[in-house]
């Protein structure tokens, strides 16, 4: 699977669970689905920085 | 009679509807015993000693592994209902070469079979937070156990008979999404309780989804393994735990609006009586 389906992948499969996750504290649809975006771009951010701090720990003791 | 909390939650595990016969709702009290005693025997009598072959931990003959043979509390998500399981465990016979052998066959209808006997132990949950709630002699116009019942076999059907509609629908529909996402990538195999077992425990919280699949994608023949099998299984099950949340949700949801609709009588007549 090359990377760009991963991602492809990725991206609405955490959306869909932010929705719900979202959804416990909100009470209208709309703000579920808004709250759910900017979490997770946060994941999506998170996601990079972990990928990042691996790729760099590998670069520095794998050679 | 008055029973607390946690012993009305209790005797529904034990005998479902136990409860509710004595905290005076008789007619409610049958419908749980029959929803959870029914469909486990009506399962049981499809698989047989075929049930155990999805427990979570094979029991031993013996030393203390072998407490499971009666107290069959890893097979999942059966166990709940727990004076059935007993009751299956008692009439299971010695692991003999022939047996174990047995076990491995596949029955015809055996979806089915897994369904039902396991929708019996998430039904006996649900009537036990119902006896659970009664027991706190607190009403409601939507008992909260029913909106997760609801949301089980509809995600987010709760919500929005709770007064949510547009939360319920969204919730609902990242819910489906997720599922049919997993059935996709896994060309429909994802929902298989015998190869797949444990992943099957967070599928089965997926009632709806759960029961379509099982009845028509179940029987399906493998004509060649789907190439992203694994993350179809996975997806389903994530499916699964996201109901779960929906479901406590939907619970809460219901039982905050009982909290506000008394703290509107109660102000109203305080209203009326100045």
């Amino acid at each position: 699977m090359s990377l760009l389906i991963r991602i492809l992948i990725f991206i609405p499969v955490i959306y869909l669970i932010m929705v719900v996750y979202a959804g416990q504290k909100e009470t209208a649809g709309l703000a579920v689905l808004r709250v759910a975006g900017r979490k997770t771009v946060k994941v999506l951010l998170w996601t990079l920085v972990l990928i990042t701090g691996m790729e760099l720990i590998e670069f520095i003791f794998l050679p | 009679m008055k029973l607390t909390t946690r012993s009305a939650a209790l005797c529904t595990f034990l005998v479902p509807g136990l409860a509710h016969f004595l905290l005076g709702r008789p007619l409610r009290g049958v419908i749980a015993f029959a929803s959870c005693v029914g469909l486990f025997v009506a399962g049981y009598a499809i698989l047989q000693d075929r049930i155990w072959f999805v427990e979570m931990i094979t029991p031993g003959e013996t030393g203390l592994s072998s407490w499971l043979r009666l107290l069959p509390i890893t097979l999942l998500p059966e166990s709940p209902n727990f004076g059935c399981s007993v009751i299956a465990g008692l009439m299971r016979e010695a692991d003999t070469p022939d047996l174990l052998r047995q076990l491995r066959m596949p029955r015809d209808y055996e979806h089915l079979g897994f369904l039902l006997t396991g929708s019996s132990g998430i039904l006996a949950c649900l009537w036990a937070a119902d006896a659970h709630w009664l027991a706190g002699e607190r009403r409601a116009s939507l008992p909260p156990a029913w909106a997760a019942a609801l949301s089980w076999i509809m995600p987010g059907a709760g919500h929005v008979a709770a007064g949510q509609k547009s939360k319920g629908m969204v919730m609902g529909a990242a819910v489906w999404i997720m599922f049919l996402l997993g059935l996709i990538f896994s060309s429909g195999h994802a929902v298989d309780r015998a190869h797949y077992a444990a992943w099957w425990v967070g599928q089965s919280f997926c009632g709806g989804p759960l029961i379509l699949s099982s009845l028509l994608t179940g029987d399906m023949k493998f004509s060649e393994f789907p190439a992203y099998m694994d993350l179809g299984v996975a997806l389903c099950t994530v499916a699964g735990f996201m109901n779960v949340i929906v479901m406590v949700d939907a619970y809460t949801v219901a039982e905050e609006s009982d909290v506000v609709r008394s703290d509107v009588l109660t102000s109203d007549a305080e209203g009326v009586s100045k």
